[in-house]
């Protein structure tokens, strides 16, 4: 017996070209707008992954700091979140990211003086590494949102190297849903990276 | 009907998500190769994510205090949970296909065919080991067409895992093996001895390459299946194999 998964997770908007739920879209603007509760709906919602972010590309020690840092520096600057510009998840992604830096290039100085290197608990040092973590974490949050069904059709997307044609025979889905379903879904995740690099 | 173009723009999607142009090749000021590029860069993403890029962290139950105290005029909707805001959470974790570990009712169907496939592969390892031509050559093993299966009259096939540029790869014809078309289509794993954990490498490629996620050791993955997946959008193991060998 298959276990079908429940297709109700990710809410509606099927047709939002730009792939969020409507969830998404009413904190967005509720968050541009500095609502009350928008703040703690947000870090309900990205809070785990920006202390994700925050501990493994900074380290234990640091991590609920920067945490800290990002949802208050973002609800002070709340104003200049556009959701036009990119998803919120991908923003506080991209303010972390930010933080991040700071903090490992102060940590950097410090440790340069004190001649000890290695000594920490092998949090991402270089930059790139913490840009290339922020990507994945964005896009991982992005594929979160899919409903399972969707998955398997963006899956075949990436992977395989199947025409839309074959994808639709494949997973028995008519051909105009599975191209639905992959642009939704590609917009949802260019969004998000979007948001990541509305910050830089 | 959507227009023409929009079916263009689906096309050219779906190759420029596939397709693997250096880091950096941005577009200029061409705005479709922009969105190119942008797509090249989400596909190359997406190949990457890990188990780890998807599992998320418990932040610790005072941190959305602390938040709320820094940020004045932030307010906690009243008497929350005592063990602080972050509740159920927010995204699913489950990657697309890599790396999926599995352990169901369906593992024990599984093991039935391991144990069937274990005597048929003795035979079948080792073969390919002493291809002087690629010295990259890392383990290797025969796939042999398991009993019972849709596809009785397959042929075995030879799976070699490679050392790449950036990483390790699967080798696998499987057009040498003469499986039927598939209702639905033919995707490939690597399950771990106790055919508890399983890694999917993809649906199935007529370029025969697989790569492996870096995060997964092939020696704690050995067994490489070959499975049917039938066209009902389940991403799960189907427990149908039709091919299967341990890597030696």
């Amino acid at each position: 017996m298959r276990a079908e998964p429940d297709a109700t997770h990710g809410g509606g908007g099927d047709d939002d070209d730009d792939g969020r739920t409507a969830a998404d879209a009413e904190l967005e603007l509720a968050f541009r707008a500095g609502r009350d509760g928008a703040l703690e709906a947000a870090y309900r919602r990205h809070g785990r992954t920006v202390f994700t972010f925050a501990r493994r590309a900074a380290g234990d020690d640091l991590a609920e700091e920067l945490t800290q840092d990002v949802f208050v520096a973002a609800w002070t600057s709340a104003s200049r979140y556009d959701p036009e510009r990119g998803a919120l998840g991908g923003w506080l992604i991209g303010i972390c990211r930010h933080k991040v830096v700071d903090a490992l290039r102060r940590r950097e100085r410090a440790v340069a003086r004190i001649e000890r290197a290695g000594a920490l608990a092998e949090p991402a040092s270089s930059t790139t590494e913490v840009d290339r973590m922020a990507e994945r974490l964005a896009v991982a949050d992005s594929l979160g949102i899919l409903r399972p069904e969707a998955r398997r059709v963006v899956e075949l997307a990436f992977y395989s190297d199947m025409t839309h044609e074959q994808i639709a025979e494949a997973t028995g889905r008519p051909l105009g849903t599975v191209k639905a379903q992959i642009r939704r879904s590609l917009a949802s995740m260019r969004r998000y990276l979007e948001g990541v690099d509305a910050t830089s | 009907m959507p227009p023409p173009d929009r079916d263009d723009q689906d096309e050219r999607a779906l190759r420029a998500i596939r397709s693997r142009r250096p880091e950096g090749a941005a577009g200029g000021l061409d705005p479709d190769a922009a969105e190119e590029a942008q797509l090249a860069r989400l596909g190359g993403i997406v190949r990457s994510l890990s188990d780890e890029d998807i599992a998320r962290d418990e932040p610790p139950p005072g941190l959305w205090t602390a938040i709320a105290a820094r940020s004045g005029g932030a307010r906690s909707g009243g008497p929350g949970p005592a063990t602080g805001p972050v509740g159920e959470p927010p995204f699913e974790s489950v990657p697309l296909h890599r790396p999926r570990r599995r352990t169901s009712a369906r593992a024990r169907v599984l093991a039935v065919g391991a144990a069937a496939a274990a005597v048929l592969v003795v035979v079948g390892v080792l073969v390919a080991r002493g291809d002087d031509d690629d010295p990259e050559v890392v383990a290797s093993a025969q796939l042999e067409p398991l009993p019972d299966q849709p596809a009785g009259d397959a042929r075995p096939v030879d799976a070699r895992i490679v050392e790449v540029e950036d990483g390790l790869q699967l080798d696998l014809a499987l057009g040498e093996s003469g499986l039927p078309e598939p209702d639905g289509f033919y995707e490939v794993w690597l399950i771990d001895p106790n055919v508890e954990g399983m890694v999917s490498l993809g649906p199935a490629r007529s370029d025969g390459t697989y790569a492996v996620p870096p995060d997964i050791d092939v020696a704690a993955f050995p067994i490489v299946d070959v499975s049917v997946e039938p066209p009902d959008g389940v991403p799960t193991h189907s427990g149908v194999s039709v091919l299967r060998g341990t890597l030696a």
